[in-house]
Formats: C-alpha cells, structure tokens, sequence
C-alpha cells in the first residue's frame, strides 16, 4: 500500500516547482515543461494541478511581486512543502528501486 | 523584458472580450494572479506559435478557468485523509455506476407509489403536454412533407402573375407558349387548366351508364405536365398519351372507380364522356402518388382537346388581357439556371405583351412552398406557415408548462428526501450517483406519460378530427417512435436536471440533523418565477381567446345591413377561395356565352319555385348580396367628372332585389319594374365616394361603371358588408341585367315549417332543378350558414385557442394544486399553532391564497402587452374589428385568479378548517 499518491503530472509539475525554486508561479512552470519536456501541457491543467498539489500538502504558496509584463498583476509563487520533498524523493526512490532491479546486462543490452 | 515599447512594437493584445470573461467569472480571490499569468503566456504563445494560436490559446483558457467550468476551489479546506477510493470517485462526477440502477428504479417506483397525488398530476400534466406535442407533430410534419418527392423538385416552379405586385393565381391563356418562345433557361413549360365537370361512363357494369359529380381532380394538361411531375405508368406512356385530341389520362385508382377492378391495359381505349358533351378516350393509366402533394388531379384531359371542343369558348387561349383562374403554369429550369435569371427576362416580357408601360409583372415561385402560400399556383388546401409555426410553438410551451410542474413538485418535496440523500451520501453515495437517481426516477414517470400521451393520440384525433387537416392520422412509424424518444430525452433532461442539481447538493451533516430548511430558499423564488411563468402562457392564451371570442361575434352577429334567415341560395356551393380581384373584361366573353343559354331556363325554374309550397319570394340575382365573388371596376366616378377614379363593386338584381333581402332605401326611388331600363342604385359609401355628402343630391347623375357604360343613379341604399369582415366593403352599384342573373335565391315561409317540411320542400326544387338542367348537379346553401363558412378559418382558430387556454390553463392549475396541497400539509402545524391562538378560518385562508393572486397579478402585467402586440396583429387581418378594450385583460385576470382560487381554495379551507388538535398532536 503506497502512502502517498502523486500522480505523474503531479510529479512533474512538483519537481519544477523545485527546480524553479523562487520563481516558481503557474506561467514560468508551463513555459518550463513546454521548453524542457517538450511537452504542451495547457496553462489550466498547470493551474489546477498545483491547486491540487496545495490541497494535498505537497506545496504551499504566497503572493510574490508583481512585473510590468504581466500588467502589474501579483503572482502566486509556489514552493515545495517538506510533504512534498518527500513525496519526490519517495518516487526518485520507487524508480531508482525498479532500476536497480533491471540486470545490469540487459541495461547494457538497450544502450547497445 | 521589460524593456519600453513603443507603440507601433506593441504586440497584439488577447482578446478584449476574453479578459472581461475572466474577470466577470474568475473564481474568487483568483483573478490577479490568472490574469498575470496568462498575459505572460501570451506573449510566450505569441513568441512561439504565432497571433491566431496565441489568441486562440487565450481563450480556450479562460474559458476553462472560469467558473463554472474551472475545478479551482476557492476554498482550500478539503480534507484528504479520506480513503484513496473516495477520492478517486469524488474526482469523476458523472460516474455512472450500473450496479445501483436496480435500487434507483426500486426507490424511484416506491416513491412514486407513496406519493400517489404528485405522480398522478406529474404523469398527468406531462403526458397531457405530449399528446399535444405529438398531435402536433404528425399535423407538422405532414404540411411539410407537401411536394418533397418529385425528382429535381428544386428545379421546379410556378409563376407568380399579377398586375402591380398583386396576385391574379393564375396566368393568361397565351402565356405559356409566349414562355417558351422568349424565355431562355427553362427546360420545360407545362400549362394546364383546372376544370370543372361532370363524368359519365357510358358502358357501365349493367351497361347502364355511370355518372359522377366533379370532385376537383380534373385537369385539361400539356403532355410537358408528365415530364415536370413523374408518374409511374401502368399503361400508356408520358411522351404521346396527352399529345391527342380527346384523350385523357387517369390514376389506376380514378379507373378502378369508374371501370371496376380491370387491367390497366384494357382501360386504354375506353370512352369517358364529361359534362355530357365532351367524349374523349383513355390513352393512358398511371399510378397513383404516394407523397403527400398539391397537384393531387387523378384525370388529365390533353390540352389539344381544347381548340376542337366547347372547351374553346370557355378557356380563352389567346388575348393577353384575359384572366382565367383556371390556367396555370408550372416550369422546369435548366440545371445550374437561377430563377433569378428568369426573373430578369419578365419585363421585357410583359413589354412585348403589354405595351411600353406595363403593370405586368411575374416571379418564378417554388415548388416547396407551394403549400402554404394560397397566392400562387396549386389547386390543393392550402396551409398557413404562420399558423404552422405558431402552433409548433403552442405544443412547446404547453410541454414547458408540464415541466414546470415536475420541477416545482420535486423542488417542493425534494426537503422530504433529505433524509434519504444524507443517508446515501454518508453511505458512499457521490453527488453524480444521486444525479443518476433523480433522472432515472424522471425517466420512469417522463416514460409513463408517454406511454399515456400514446394512448390518448387516437381519441384526440377522433374527437379534435374537425381541427386537424383531412390527410392527418394517427400512426405510429419510424418518424414518431423517433420522435417520442427526443421527447422523453428532452423531457427527462429539463425536468431531471434541477432536482437532480438541488438535492445532489444538500450536505449531509446538515441534512441529517433534521434541518431540512436547507440555507439558500431560492427555490422558493424560482418556484414562484416558474408559477408566473406559467400563468403568463396561460393569461395568454385566455386573453387570446377572449379576443377571438369577442371578434367573432361581432363579425357574425353584427346587422349586415340585408336580412339573411330563410334565404337559400341554388347552384353548386362556390369554392370558398378567392379568385382573382375584379377585371372587367376578366370573365366577360364566357359569362355572356353562358349566360345566353342559362337566362332563358333560369326563368322558367323561377317560375316553377315560386309555385312550391311553402316559398315565400323567388328572385333571379348574380350573387347573394355578401360573399366571395367579386366583380368590379377600378375606374367608376361622376360622368365628365376629373376627379380620382373611384373602385365599385357590382351587384345584379331587380326591383325585387332590395325587398327580398330587406334592404333600406334612403334616397330616390327601387329600380323600375322593367329588363330595359338603363338606372342603377348606388350605396351610401358609394355616394360618398363620388362627392355628395347629401346622399339625395346623388339622384338622377351618370356613373361611369366600365370603360363603355354609364347610368343614372335611381336611389341611394343604405350600406350593407358585401364581403367577409376581413375586407373592406367597396362602394356599390346595384343594377338589373337579365343576362347576369343566373343564381336563384329563394325566401322561404319558415314560419310553421318543419324540419321534414323543409326537407320536402328543397326535394322539390331539386326535383324542379333536374327538370330543367337535367346535367348539372343541384346544390343549394343557406344564406346564414354560407356567411358562417366565410368564418370557417377564423372559427377554426377560435377553438384551437380555447383548446390551447383550456390545456395550458388546466396544467398551470394542476401544478398549482399540487403545490397547494404540498404546503397546506407542510403547514398544518402552524395553522393549528395560528388557530389555538385565535386566527380566524378566514384569516387563515387569505394567508394561504394572497401570494398566489400576487403572482397572477404580475403574470397579469407581464402577458398583458405581450398578448395586446400579437391579438392587435390579429386583428389588422379584419377590416372590420372591436376594439381591444382594457376589460378584456380585466377579466382575463379576474378569470385566471378564479380558477386558481378555486383550485387552490379548497385545499385552504380544508387546512383552516381542520381541528388544531389533530395537526398539533402529530409527532
């Protein structure tokens, strides 16, 4: 019985969260996977994914600064909880378990 | 970033509607931040996909952040610790979960058992709703399927022909052929002649011959007619039946009727002798059409018959100025030709045939909608579009009217069902599953109705069969059955969906304690918004017929000016329809053809009647003083007088004519007893018209009454309506003319006269009739009872408006009872609480009904001018109208709260009336 459950697009929208650090809001996460992952995920899933991820404990937000390019609007900067360092270092876990557990020659086989 | 920018750099902006959205219905206390974020996406987008997509992106996201499509949750205090499952399912609202359909139905069928009153008024009111919906839809759907069927029906058209725009339904004699000399893009021209005969058969089964009266399904056509309408041709064939002289061809089913049960092909050859006179010879058999069409002759003379027959006097071909109703056209165009391009070529057209400035004017129609405008071509019934429309928006509202009634009801008793919903809720059950039960419960009662609406269509047919058009009936086909479904889907939809939404709200922390009073009693002001609705549509309709009512009796009760009781007008009864507006020259050749022939025997028939017993008065006249025809002159005025030309109507008759049908003289003197006297009595409006305010000053001056006539005036008549109340009487000449005088009325003693009396009596004319025009069918009218057929439309009217005020307002009732009797129960307690502390029965009752005069009252205001714009429309169809007077909405009002007082009265004064010990002591 797994503890915690985060989603996949709940985990890569975390984990940008902690890349970005302190310029983590909805607009620079999307632009980031969309540039990084090369994946179009659309501007409201992002938002309501991070609203759920808020709910969830997993992180926690404040209103930051606002600029000019975003017509003097505040922004609501995210940052990931130590519920949610958890729940990312308990997936990193998962996955480095089920590598672990490919024998290394097939690893190689598939590098070949 | 963040760099200054000028303005011609500036970048596109989102679109401007789009941020209003967003800040209209952002979820709260989100708006800064989304619409920050978005503009910066947007210009991220406008970066890296370009303007359309960017802006395009803009909007797909406001519109998915905006409530209520948005899942964001303005408040932040959900709880997660519940079980995984529950979280999962809470996510998914419209789960259908297929397991707990039996227990839905089960709980759904109980419910509908215990509250036996409630599901009577539902299934009652919606399947009354439906019936109406689906009696409407077959009349719908057959006026519309007129003429569908023919192959390249988009191609073919009729021609719209009249002077001035206005419509004569007919097209001169020598017009087709002049189409399809001139007139370049049309591929066939098919002109035809309705006619109107008698049939005989010479050889019939005993080798006696057969005779027939005209049933209106004989047509003298060109053999074009079977190119442009397709038959199925069991014998003969399209190209050379109709191209003889004395031929004709008939549907297999006119030849079962005249020759028996035979094999078309032994039918060619046969002789049909019409009107006597007319032999001509089958050449050909087709089979009858199945769709619904105008065109529905089943007997087709061919038109070479017309030079070399009688028929050459009766149907002039040439002579442009000519107008017979009978002559038709219809065309086929070339493929890929507009009629528009026809259009084009029709004035120089009617300046090749009348002169330099012609008031000649024609339009292609098309043969779609033929159906419903009587003003041009088809000789069919003819159905009104508006009429069409309105009544598919009766059967809507009407089914509205039921669901408001569901909806009501289960508001209303939605706080009983609390219980139940906090139970499932607190047992597993999500907002999506008790959706799912309060649609299932709708579709079961939405089905039941149907099922009833189903069972009514047939006995609704029977007892409305004078409303419904003849080739309606009651048949459940494919088109029905689909059509049922659409209604119980539509039906289970609006009226499933608030109840479902309510009750699937209700928390069960709150419900459960027993509060069932739930925060935000907005239903009670959507209930009251629907009540007002409702009685709205039904004031409606109650002013509406109110309206009608008033207007018919005054059209049919006001003094015409002519005595009209005991009066019996001879002839075949006339088509009802107008024929073209009068032309001088328009029938003349024919009518003194045949008026040669007839005046003579005529006479003599006058003669006969006035010896019958029991006949009081027999006069010769051309029509009866009111009614249909029309026949006048555009261009009447004083003699040597340059004033405006004036329009006047004719009327024949003699020195009997006014004292036959009691009409006043005013001024001067009857016309004399004499066939050569050249004089003539005009009406008061008449005199007017010409310029005497003193209508005696009139006496004794020429008008001008044709082009070559003119004649003195010999008295003044005081006005009488010639014509139905929705046109406006013209000015009017009586004159005497001998050859005119075809019809015969009839006065009849009826004082002491029996129904089997007056029975003999018409036997005895008719007896009298056979004798002197053996041939032609004898056919006679009471002057009274053919006015009222000029009313036929409107009578029609009038009572689908009281059947429409009778249903809307029996539903609005329904549903009103049904509430009264659901809040009497819930307030038991506090009227006995009222009455132990001294309230009066009276006082009670008032409480319990003032809310609902208050809103009758505002439908009152809300239907009144809405009802006041479309009965004044109405009304403009009638020359002649009352006045829409404030009363009418008075007692429309008074009406509406009556009934509802009665409906919702006695349940008050049971509730006010019961013993406070009774109600106090429950629980």
């Amino acid at each position: 019985m797994k503890r915690v459950f985060l989603g996949e697009l709940e985990e890569v929208v975390l984990l940008t969260v902690a890349a970005l650090q302190e310029s983590a809001y909805c607009a620079s996460i999307t632009q980031t996977i969309d540039q990084q992952m090369g994946r179009n995920i659309s501007f409201p899933t992002v938002h309501t994914t991070l609203q759920r991820l808020e709910e969830k404990g997993f992180a926690s937000s404040q209103m930051g600064g606002a600029t000019a390019e975003r017509g003097g609007r505040q922004k609501r900067l995210f940052i990931v909880t130590a519920a949610g360092q958890r729940a990312l270092m308990e997936c990193r876990q998962v996955r480095a378990q089920l590598w672990d557990q490919i024998p290394i020659s097939v690893i190689q086989l598939w590098g070949a | 970033m963040g760099s200054l920018i000028t303005d011609d750099e500036r970048p596109p902006e989102p679109p401007r509607w789009a941020v209003w959205l967003l800040s209209q219905f952002c979820p709260e206390g989100l708006e800064d931040e989304l619409q920050g974020d978005l503009l910066e996406m947007y210009t991220y987008w406008l970066k890296t996909v370009g303007v359309p997509k960017a802006r395009w992106r803009y909007i797909l996201a406001v519109l998915r952040l905006i409530r209520p499509f948005t899942w964001s949750r303005t408040s932040q205090n959900n709880d997660y610790t519940h079980p995984e499952s529950l979280r999962r399912t809470d996510r998914a609202t419209f789960i259908f979960q297929p397991a707990m359909l039996p227990n839905y139905l089960k709980i759904a069928f109980r419910n509908l058992i215990r509250n036996k009153i409630y599901s009577f008024i539902n299934v009652l009111g919606l399947a009354l709703g439906i019936c109406v919906c689906l009696v409407i839809y077959l009349i719908a759907s057959y006026e519309f399927s007129f003429d569908d069927f023919h192959p390249d029906h988009d191609r073919i058209f009729c021609v719209d022909a009249g002077m001035r725009g206005g419509h004569w339904n007919c097209v001169p004699g020598p017009m087709p052929a002049a189409m399809r000399r001139e007139i370049t893009g049309l591929q066939t021209v098919a002109a035809f002649q309705t006619y109107v005969a008698s049939v005989t058969i010479p050889d019939g089964q005993n080798g006696k011959p057969k005779s027939f009266d005209d049933d209106g399904s004989l047509a003298i056509a060109e053999p074009q007619y079977f190119d442009i309408f397709r038959y199925r041709w069991l014998s003969g064939n399209a190209a050379t039946s109709l191209t003889m002289p004395n031929s004709v061809v008939l549907t297999a089913a006119k030849a079962r009727k005249y020759f028996g049960d035979l094999d078309p092909d032994r039918i060619i050859g046969r002789t049909i002798y019409y009107q006597d006179s007319l032999m001509v010879t089958v050449t050909g058999v087709v089979a009858d059409w199945t769709g619904n069409s105008d065109f529905n002759f089943s007997q087709w003379i061919s038109y070479a018959t017309i030079p070399v027959s009688f028929l050459k006097g009766e149907i002039p071909l040439d002579g442009w100025d000519k107008i017979k109703s009978s002559s038709q056209v219809m065309i086929k165009l070339v493929e890929n030709v507009k009629p528009s391009q026809i259009d084009a070529q029709f004035p120089t057209f009617a300046k090749r045939h009348y002169g330099s400035q012609p008031a000649f004017t024609a339009h292609l129609k098309p043969l779609s909608g033929i159906h419903f405008h009587p003003e041009y071509g088809g000789a069919g019934r003819k159905a009104s579009l508006p009429v069409s429309y309105t009544l598919m928006a009766v059967a809507g509202f009407i089914l509205i009217l039921a669901i408001v009634n569901f909806v009501n009801l289960s508001t209303a008793q939605s706080m009983q069902r609390a219980r139940e919903i906090g139970v499932r809720k607190v047992l597993g059950g999500n907002r999506s599953g008790i959706a799912v039960q309060f649609f299932s419960e709708t579709l079961l009662l939405t089905v039941a109705a149907v099922g009833l609406a189903a069972l009514m269509g047939r006995p609704v047919f029977s007892v409305f069969a004078d409303l419904i058009p003849g080739g309606v009936h009651f048949r459940v086909d494919g088109g029905t059955v689909l059509f049922l479904l659409l209604v119980t889907a539509a039906t289970t939809l609006l009226a499933g969906f608030y109840p479902a939404k309510v009750l699937g709200n209700y928390q069960p922390t709150v419900t459960l304690k027993g509060i069932t009073a739930v925060p935000g009693s907005g239903k009670g002001a959507l209930r009251r918004g629907l009540i007002v609705f409702q009685f709205t549509i039904s004031l409606l309709f109650i002013i509406a017929s109110f309206v009608i009512g008033s207007q018919l009796r005054y059209v049919l009760q006001t003094n015409l000016g002519f005595k009209t009781d005991a009066i019996i007008t001879l002839g075949r009864p006339r088509d009802n329809r107008p024929g073209p507006m009068g032309f001088f020259q328009s029938d003349k050749i024919r009518t003194r053809q045949l008026a040669t022939e007839k005046t003579g025997k005529t006479a003599v028939l006058t003669d006969k009647i006035r010896q019958l017993a029991g006949v009081e008065q027999v006069i010769r006249e051309w029509k009866p003083p009111i009614g249909q025809d029309h026949r006048g002159f555009e261009g009447g005025g004083l003699k040597n007088s340059n004033e405006k030309p004036i329009n006047i109507s004719y009327h024949y008759g003699n020195e009997d004519y006014l004292p036959f049908y009691g009409m006043k003289l005013v001024a001067g003197r009857n016309l004399l007893p004499s066939d050569s006297t050249r004089e003539l009595l005009i009406s008061e409006t008449c005199a007017h018209a010409l310029g005497f305010s003193d209508v005696s000053k009139a006496i004794g001056r020429e008008v001008v009454i044709s082009p070559f006539d003119t004649y003195p005036v010999a008295g003044v008549v005081a006005d009488f309506y010639e014509n139905s109340f929705h046109q406006a009487t013209w000015p009017i000449i009586i004159r005497h003319d001998p050859t005119q005088e075809a019809t015969i009325a009839v006065k009849i003693a009826t004082k002491g006269m029996t129904a089997g009396e007056l029975k003999t009596l018409i036997g005895n004319i008719e007896q009298a009739w056979k004798a002197i025009f053996p041939g032609q069918p004898f056919g006679y009218s009471f002057l009274d009872e053919s006015i009222a057929n000029m009313y036929a439309d409107d009578i029609r009217t009038e009572r689908l408006t009281n059947v429409a005020m009778g249903i809307t307002v029996f539903i609005s009732c329904l549903g009103l009872l049904g509430l009264a009797i659901f809040s009497t129960e819930r307030r038991a307690r506090e009227i006995g609480i009222r009455k132990v502390l001294g309230a009066t029965v009276s006082g009670i009752m008032v409480m319990l009904c003032k809310e609902i005069v208050l809103l009758i009252l505002i439908a009152l205001l809300i239907a009144s001018p809405l009802a006041w714009y479309f009965m004044h429309g109405w009304l403009q169809g009638f020359a002649y109208r009352t006045a829409l007077s404030g009363w009418i909405f008075v007692a429309a009002g008074a009406a509406a709260i009556g009934i509802a007082l009665l409906t919702v009265g006695f349940q008050a004064m049971r509730a006010a009336m019961a013993n406070p010990v009774k109600s106090l002591r429950t629980e």
